[in-house]
């Protein structure tokens, strides 16, 4: 009996060291308690303002994004969310149309990065926040973490997705796709840490009036708005389109959508 | 109806990502370690009059710690990439400690009620004719060290989701806790109505104990709702509010928190009255309906919150394996094993009324 629990003891000792040593044998960045920024240029920190007066709600940019990153049909990296607002106390009042284009916000302290359990999400040097898509075991925990629902499980690749600023088209010196197309010249993309780039002209000429999407969340979003309303900031107090037309149609989702 | 004086006009449905196989593997895991923890009551504490319940929980632990890991591998969109976790370890992320905890509970779980039920299995899974009787207490500690370990990380991973208010309280740590062992004593209700060979006075006797602990851990799944409801009700900004805020003005929700209260509160009132076999194990099936309703409340109509849209958004249960068919397989895995457990094990009339200690080998 002695013999048998003895060799019992040393077999699941080797077992122990065993996964140990997997566990040392973690990346480097893994050694301390806190994930650490790789990647990307340090002198530089990407962030995008969106001047809601210029936006015209055309989706230009959902269009140029879907067909930049090839987002399944139904996911996006972008949309322009829309709003039909009208003054409940003064009848007189005509409809107002808000426009709010939404994407990853390349938090500074972004809330997916810590909880990913295999480091495939991180930021990177210049703030953009990224998928390493290889490495993604498709948990989904980044994607509940996110508190702008910026982020999507892809069904063709069954990993995480979000907007990366089009960091493949940053690299060769050209502006994210959204960018590029935006009609209004609504959105601005640039560096930062640069004082002469056109963000930084703009967001220093819009002073106060530059807003950020949730910023109780302490997450330090780095897509700046101008002329954001304060009803918009979080999560919007109001109805969902899709309970408007249930409640015009009243049956089943189906009938309501077709 | 007043009239909204916002109506979102444009926006998508954003898809679930943690899908109902997650509600599984929360409501496997958590029976899992509430059966292992009470059977401690025995094999620690050595209270004999909880020996058969204790028989009972550690049937219900093994076959629930089969059953959550694989709902878990499940609920991975990459599955095969599970590798990736011990590759990389990550010692900010409570998944990550969650990848070490859960298999390590499993496996010593299994060992843990190997040692402890060594007496009624047959000979070829007896392994020799050694007497390891000196091992079930360490190992019971072991077992209920892990089992905390995992309790801790199921609830934590969840409690610290600061983009979710819903999620984002330390109560939801105790409603998982509480809840998991009282699903666990009536899942067991459930095997005891069916354990013929125990005889009927036996099976009265542990479906009355199992009865209090189903009754007295409902109560405090209550009590727990309770506690959010107050934390809730106190407005502010705490997590718990703006929570509330959200749900309460909803029929779908309102209906959701009276059928918890009406599965949490029959299970606690009428828990005394498990001795009546049948009547017992009706008083699992509405209690295990209830733990399964909590998670399936926290998960899939959590996720149907907007973090910063208007509404909620919509869902369908799918039929596939995504869905319907998944949760069928999972509780189909369970049926399986616990029927394997229940013919592999000598339990005649004699290892039943016999203390397991005092059973002489075949």
């Amino acid at each position: 009996m002695d013999i048998s629990r003895r060799s019992f003891l040393t077999k699941s000792g080797a077992l122990t060291c065993g996964a140990v040593s997997c566990a040392v044998a973690a990346p480097a960045e893994a050694t301390g308690l806190a994930p650490v920024r790789h990647g990307g240029d340090p002198s530089k920190r990407y962030a995008m303002a969106i001047d809601l007066r210029r936006c015209i709600g055309c989706q230009a940019c959902t269009v140029a994004c879907t067909m930049e990153n090839q987002t399944p049909i139904g996911d996006f990296r972008t949309i322009v969310t829309q709003y039909d607002v009208v003054d409940v106390d003064d009848e007189t009042q005509t409809v107002a149309s808000f426009t709010l284009p939404r994407l990853c916000n390349h938090c500074d302290n972004p809330p997916c990065v810590p909880v990913c359990p295999v480091q495939a999400t991180f930021q990177r040097e210049d703030g953009i926040v990224v998928v390493d898509a290889d490495q993604c075991v498709g948990c989904g925990y980044c994607v509940q973490a996110c508190p702008y629902d910026a982020r999507f499980i892809n069904p063709k690749t069954n990993t995480a997705d979000k907007c990366t600023f089009c960091v493949h088209r940053v690299e060769a010196g050209l502006l994210p796709a959204c960018v590029e197309t935006c009609t209004g010249g609504a959105r601005i993309f640039g560096d930062v840490n640069d004082p002469d780039s056109e963000i930084s002209k703009v967001l220093a000429e819009a002073g106060d009036a530059v807003k950020v999407l949730r910023p109780e969340m302490g997450t330090d979003p780095h897509v700046y708005y101008i002329g954001l309303e304060t009803a918009f900031e979080g999560k919007v107090e109001g109805q969902g389109i899709l309970k408007t037309l249930q409640d015009k149609f009243g049956t089943g989702n189906e009938e309501a959508r077709s | 109806m007043s009239v909204p004086n916002i109506i979102e006009t444009v926006n998508i449905t954003h898809e679930i990502s943690w899908l109902p196989w997650a509600v599984s593997y929360f409501f496997f895991v958590a029976i899992a370690v509430g059966a292992a923890l009470t059977s401690l009551m025995w094999t620690v504490l050595r209270r004999p009059d909880w020996e058969n319940a204790a028989r009972i929980d550690i049937l219900v632990m093994w076959s629930a710690a089969v059953v959550a890991p694989v709902a878990l591998l499940a609920d991975l969109h990459q599955p095969a990439r599970f590798w990736h976790f011990y590759s990389s370890f990550t010692p900010w992320s409570w998944m990550s400690w969650g990848a070490y905890f859960l298999p390590a509970f499993a496996a010593v779980s299994i060992v843990y009620g190997w040692l402890v039920m060594r007496p009624v299995l047959p000979r070829w899974l007896r392994l020799g004719a050694g007497d390891y009787s000196g091992l079930i207490k360490p190992m019971a500690l072991l077992t209920g060290l892990l089992a905390l370990l995992v309790a801790l990380y199921t609830g934590s991973e969840v409690m610290i989701v600061k983009s979710r208010p819903l999620w984002n309280s330390y109560t939801l740590i105790a409603f998982y806790f509480f809840s998991g062992i009282s699903a666990s004593a009536a899942m067991g209700l459930l095997v005891n109505a069916v354990l013929a060979e125990n005889g009927a006075d036996t099976r009265r006797a542990t479906g009355a104990h199992l009865g209090r602990v189903m009754a007295v851990f409902s109560l405090l799944t209550l009590l727990t709702g309770a506690v959010w409801l107050m934390m809730g009700m106190g407005g502010g900004t705490n997590p718990e509010a703006r929570a509330l805020a959200v749900v309460s003005a909803s029929p779908h929700w309102q209906l959701l928190g009276w059928e918890l209260l009406a599965a949490f509160g029959i299970s606690a009132i009428f828990g005394i009255y498990a001795r009546n076999l049948w009547f017992g194990a009706l008083l699992g099936l509405v209690t295990l309906g209830g733990a399964w309703l909590l998670r399936w409340a926290v998960f899939i109509d959590g996720q149907l919150i907007p973090k910063t849209g208007a509404g909620f958004y919509d869902y369908a249960l799918p039929n596939g394996p995504d869905g319907l068919l998944g949760i069928v397989g999972v509780f189909g895995l369970w049926l399986v094993v616990i029927i394997v457990e229940s013919v592999v094990m000598r339990w005649t009339p004699e290892t039943a009324a016999t203390p397991l200690s005092e059973i002489p080998a075949e």
